[in-house]
């Protein structure tokens, strides 16, 4: 019981964040009189605010209770972490792929591994059709019709 | 020059052609937007965000204020086609409208929808236009102590109202203020907390941040959804009937509109609320309360009547003050910012032009989906059942090459992907990251007021409670932090109250 309320995962980012804050605090400690007023003042503030919050739901689960019963019910519940994970390995896989091999490589394999993975599986053939087709799209709106450059990769050129 | 030559020439600047164009191209966005499930105007706006960043601030506000309009009605086509509320504001829609498409009646509830939501924009958008200018004249006494004080109190209005949770708020708030003062201090010249990244010397870029904390975190959202595949329902025919029926409900209309427009200029309050208690009241009045959630048309004008008023009643204090109406005005409040367009009291003066040519914009958006919703609406539902495979990775791909775009920076992506993460991190454990943008776009103006109010106060922070309108600031401030924890207590003694009187 006791573990599992340090492994809250508000209660991690808010004592995360109060070190980052007061790693900086520190660190604005050397800035000129004029430049620290104001992070030195909000960040004493953000301290103030996770340190009551720490402390709250450290010492006084009752109270916690009262104010998280008054935030809105709509906070979702966490999924399962599979689709999650196969999410973030796409986007981060796909800004990688995108950085070294450029535009036309990493958008269809974006969008083809989302499909393949978090999508139906069996239907490759239109998955692939589905790709191509969004690649060809997303090319000609912003690189025809915005004139914008696209990625081009560091190691291949394809663009 | 003249307040009515300002009035003109916005006028003409949003009827020429290339702001008609993009005013049109925002229209069908925000449709389009409002049709998805699970987008929702914020994300929408943001998701076009760089790409209007090249235009000027006038043409890319004509921009996203058509993605903030039409957006209430594609997500009404999906409420009452696809039993889907594309956006929550359309949900209390979707309890008559949908009904009345299985009675056969789906165009005119697309009508009533295209009718009601016209007259509420029009109506909100003339309440709009002369009550925001009074609004902004009484703001325009206030010094810089006033100012800081006005935009922390905008900030603690959504960090305690946007979740009910002023703590969580109040973190995200912070951690926002905290951002914004990474970069080069413009007063000063120092360099604060880069950690000699040099690509953060200008700040942590805006657009960026946003489009990482709202569409690559709802891309995220998004993947974790099985979304059941929904069939569009048959809405046949009678669209001009439902612009008939509208009309034959004046104390509706009236209601649902004063309702809305109330709710809307209430900092924080939201259109779902407003569509809800419109809805309720037009329940509570009835003689015939049975008929309702049946496909009664009366719930469907309230709702809509509502939700659209309160679209432009969520903009009154938005561009008179500063404080954001709800939710999609902070984030277009931060779109107005981050194209130099300040809300607050002098916003009409120095950006007069751009402000009444949007004001020009909603008024043909208005019209322009009224034409739509008594034409094409019935052929739009098939998007809404677009699968979860197709749009996820489209919005993914838009985004991080809309983030790109700005200044071409790799490290751009991947700032965008880390606001993702931590954005999707807040949504799920009750933090909103709202707040977060709001001050990261807030920051540099709160941080300007402060620090020209302690010149004026000889350094002093007694400059904060001198004047009445700072004390009253305050006072605000502090009652829109705790007004989440008591209003439970008053509620319990009223209640209390009134059964014992009972």
């Amino acid at each position: 019981m006791r573990a599992a309320k340090f492994k809250n995962p508000p209660f991690l980012f808010n004592l995360l964040l109060m070190i980052i804050f007061l790693v900086l605090a520190v660190v604005a400690r050397d800035f000129s009189d004029r430049a620290r007023i104001y992070p030195q003042l909000v960040l004493w503030i953000g301290i103030s605010i996770l340190g009551i919050w720490l402390s709250v739901y450290l010492f006084f689960p009752t109270l916690m209770r009262f104010l998280e019963a008054q935030a809105e019910l709509d906070e979702e519940e966490m999924g399962q972490s599979g689709p999650l994970y196969r999410a973030w390995g796409c986007i981060l896989g796909s800004v990688v792929l995108g950085c070294l091999l450029g535009f036309l490589w990493a958008v269809p394999t974006a969008i083809l591994s989302y499909g393949l993975l978090l999508g139906e599986r069996a239907k490759l053939k239109i998955q692939v059709v589905y790709a191509a087709t969004l690649t060809a799209l997303f090319y000609v709106a912003f690189h025809v019709v915005l004139s914008l450059p696209v990625l081009t990769g560091i190691l291949l050129d394809l663009d | 020059m003249a307040h009515w030559d300002i009035v003109l020439q916005g006028v003409l600047a949003a009827l020429s052609f290339k702001n008609l164009l993009l005013l049109l191209v925002g229209l069908f966005a925000g449709v389009l937007v409002g049709l998805l499930p699970g987008i929702g105007p914020s994300s929408g706006m943001v998701l076009i965000l760089p790409f209007s960043f090249h235009l000027d601030p006038g043409s890319a506000l004509i921009l996203m204020s058509g993605v903030y309009l039409a957006s209430n009605y594609g997500g009404s086509i999906a409420a009452i086609l696809v039993n889907t509320p594309g956006e929550s504001a359309s949900a209390a829609t979707l309890m008559d409208g949908y009904p009345m498409t299985q009675r056969g009646r789906g165009a005119e509830a697309l009508g009533i929808s295209a009718t009601a939501g016209c007259v509420g924009a029009v109506l909100g958008l003339i309440a709009l236009a002369f009550t925001a200018p009074m609004l902004a004249s009484l703001a325009l006494r206030f010094g810089p102590a006033e100012n800081c004080l006005l935009a922390v109190f905008a900030l603690s209005v959504i960090a305690a109202i946007v979740k009910r949770n002023p703590i969580k708020g109040l973190v995200s708030a912070a951690l926002g203020l905290v951002l914004a003062s990474v970069g080069v201090d413009q007063v000063s010249g120092d360099v604060r907390f880069t950690f000699g990244l040099n690509i953060i010397e200008d700040g942590i870029p805006f657009v960026q941040t946003m489009v990482g904390l709202f569409a690559v975190s709802q891309v995220l959202a998004l993947s974790e959804q099985k979304r059941p595949i929904s069939r569009v329902a048959l809405a046949g025919s009678g669209l001009l009937e439902g612009f008939k029926v509208t009309f034959k409900h004046p104390l509706t209309l009236l209601r649902s509109f004063i309702i809305g427009l109330w709710i809307g200029a209430l900092p924080a309050a939201g259109r779902s609320t407003a569509s809800f208690i419109a809805y309720a009241e037009e329940v509570r009045s009835a003689r015939d309360k049975s008929q309702f959630g049946k496909g009664n048309p009366v719930g469907v004008i309230a709702s809509e009547m509502a939700n659209n008023a309160c679209a432009m009643g969520d903009l009154i204090p938005t561009l008179s003050l500063g404080i954001p109406g709800s939710v999609g005005a902070a984030v277009f409040l931060g779109i107005m910012i981050i194209f130099g367009v300040v809300p607050g009291p002098k916003v009409f003066t120095q950006h007069g032009v751009a402000i009444y040519s949007l004001f020009t914009a909603f008024l043909i958006q208005s019209i322009l989906i009224l034409i739509l919703g008594l034409t094409y609406a019935k052929y739009l539902g098939k998007i809404a059942t677009i699968r979860n495979d197709i749009i996820v990775p489209s919005i993914l791909v838009f985004s991080l090459l809309g983030s790109f775009a700005i200044r071409y920076s790799f490290f751009d992506l991947f700032l965008t992907c880390f606001f993702g993460l931590l954005g999707y991190f807040m949504n799920k454990h009750g933090y909103t990251p709202v707040p977060l943008v709001l001050a990261l776009v807030l920051g540099p103006m709160i941080e300007k007021n402060l620090q020209r109010a302690l010149i004026i106060g000889n350094g002093s922070y007694g400059i904060f409670v001198q004047s009445p309108i700072s004390i009253l600031l305050i006072a605000m401030t502090v009652i829109s932090l705790v007004y989440p924890y008591l209003s439970p207590l008053v509620k319990r003694l009223w209640g209390g109250g009134s059964r014992a009187a009972a």
